[in-house]
């Protein structure tokens, strides 16, 4: 009888454990909650962002941005284009919700600010995979491609991997903006670490 | 809409929409907004204001309550395709992005009021966009 609680209670356990990973590269087993992992001040290690815009005869153009903690390296498919600037990608994430993004891309330097949430679990979507984050405050412009706001003030990420000092976010191929036949779409990759 | 000095407004009746600003004489035209939300998750919405219309669809969740919202409190519609018109052209619902959201004022069986506000633009010389909504939807 003993040994039946005793598996019961594991293979429960087991449920439990592995219904708290919700991105792929999460851990499997975590004492902190997402909130609690996901607030702290985070710096970007890596990233990569893929710009593609497609215009009203549907060619297809890719703007590819390689990131790594103080700079990176920018490239156009089919062309020569090609150079490699400075660039710092600082987040701040409270547990009240507040988020406020520092970056720097060459000589363009923004900081915002505004709310995070997580989003919650309808559809495929899992319970708190997801950010949103809306900013309402800017220095600076807030409508570039290549920032980590996507150009716009209301945005969101796929939590790939939340760990207590190492966070990957990203989204695929997100439409961002269709505008007189032009559109644009980005995929992108950030990891963060504390 | 409040920009750099001067203010839009439009008001809906279900059928039309009174366009006034502090700029132009007021304008009077067609409006219509459907919109469908489907309990897999999914949405879809049309809308035509002053000759544009935006079809699309897309994605909707609610939000899981961090900080000062509840859970559920709001919505948040993010869209994946677009059927007809552009995401950034005349239409308001869409708040010209293609992520928006709207907090939840009213959810009845067969009544919905929703509203939306904040900055949706600022430039490098910090002028900014605002744009606040109410809309109230029937079954």
């Amino acid at each position: 009888m003993k040994k039946i609680i005793t598996l019961g209670t594991i293979f429960i356990l087991a449920l439990l454990i592995g219904s708290c990973k919700k991105g792929e590269d999460d851990p499997f087993f975590s004492l902190h909650t997402r909130k609690a992992r996901l607030a702290g001040d985070w710096k970007m290690t890596e990233g990569k962002i893929t710009i593609g815009i497609k215009d009203s005869t549907g060619a297809y153009a890719s703007q590819i941005y390689e990131l790594t903690e103080d700079g990176y390296k920018y490239s156009v498919t089919g062309t020569g284009a090609n150079f490699q600037r400075k660039a710092s990608l600082n987040l701040s994430i409270t547990k009240k919700g507040v988020i406020t993004i520092n970056q720097v891309m060459d000589s363009v330097s923004i900081e915002s600010s505004g709310t995070w949430d997580f989003l919650g679990k309808v559809g495929e979507n899992k319970n708190k995979e997801t950010i949103s984050i809306r900013l309402s405050d800017f220095n600076n412009q807030s409508d570039l491609f290549r920032t980590f706001n996507k150009g716009t003030t209301n945005f969101m990420y796929h939590i790939k991997e939340l760990r207590n000092k190492r966070m990957v976010l990203e989204n695929k191929e997100e439409m961002i903006l269709l505008k007189n036949g032009i559109g644009v779409y980005i995929t992108s990759q950030y990891t963060f670490v504390q | 809409m409040t920009t750099d000095g001067y203010n839009e407004a439009y008001v809906f009746d279900g059928s039309n929409v009174k366009y006034t600003t502090t700029l132009y004489y007021p304008v009077s035209a067609k409006y219509v907004l459907n919109l469908t939300i489907l309990k897999d998750g999914t949405f879809t919405f049309k809308e035509f204001l002053f000759g544009s219309t935006l079809e699309a669809s897309g994605t909707w969740n609610f939000n899981a309550g961090v900080g000062k919202t509840k859970k559920k409190e709001q919505v948040n519609f993010s869209i994946d395709d677009v059927q007809s018109g552009y995401t950034y052209g005349y239409n308001l619902f869409n708040r010209y992005e293609v992520s928006f959201v709207y907090t939840i004022r009213e959810l009845r069986n067969k009544r919905l009021v929703i509203n939306s506000s904040g900055k949706i633009y600022q430039n490098s010389k910090g002028k900014y966009i605002t744009l606040s909504t109410d809309y109230i939807f029937q079954q």
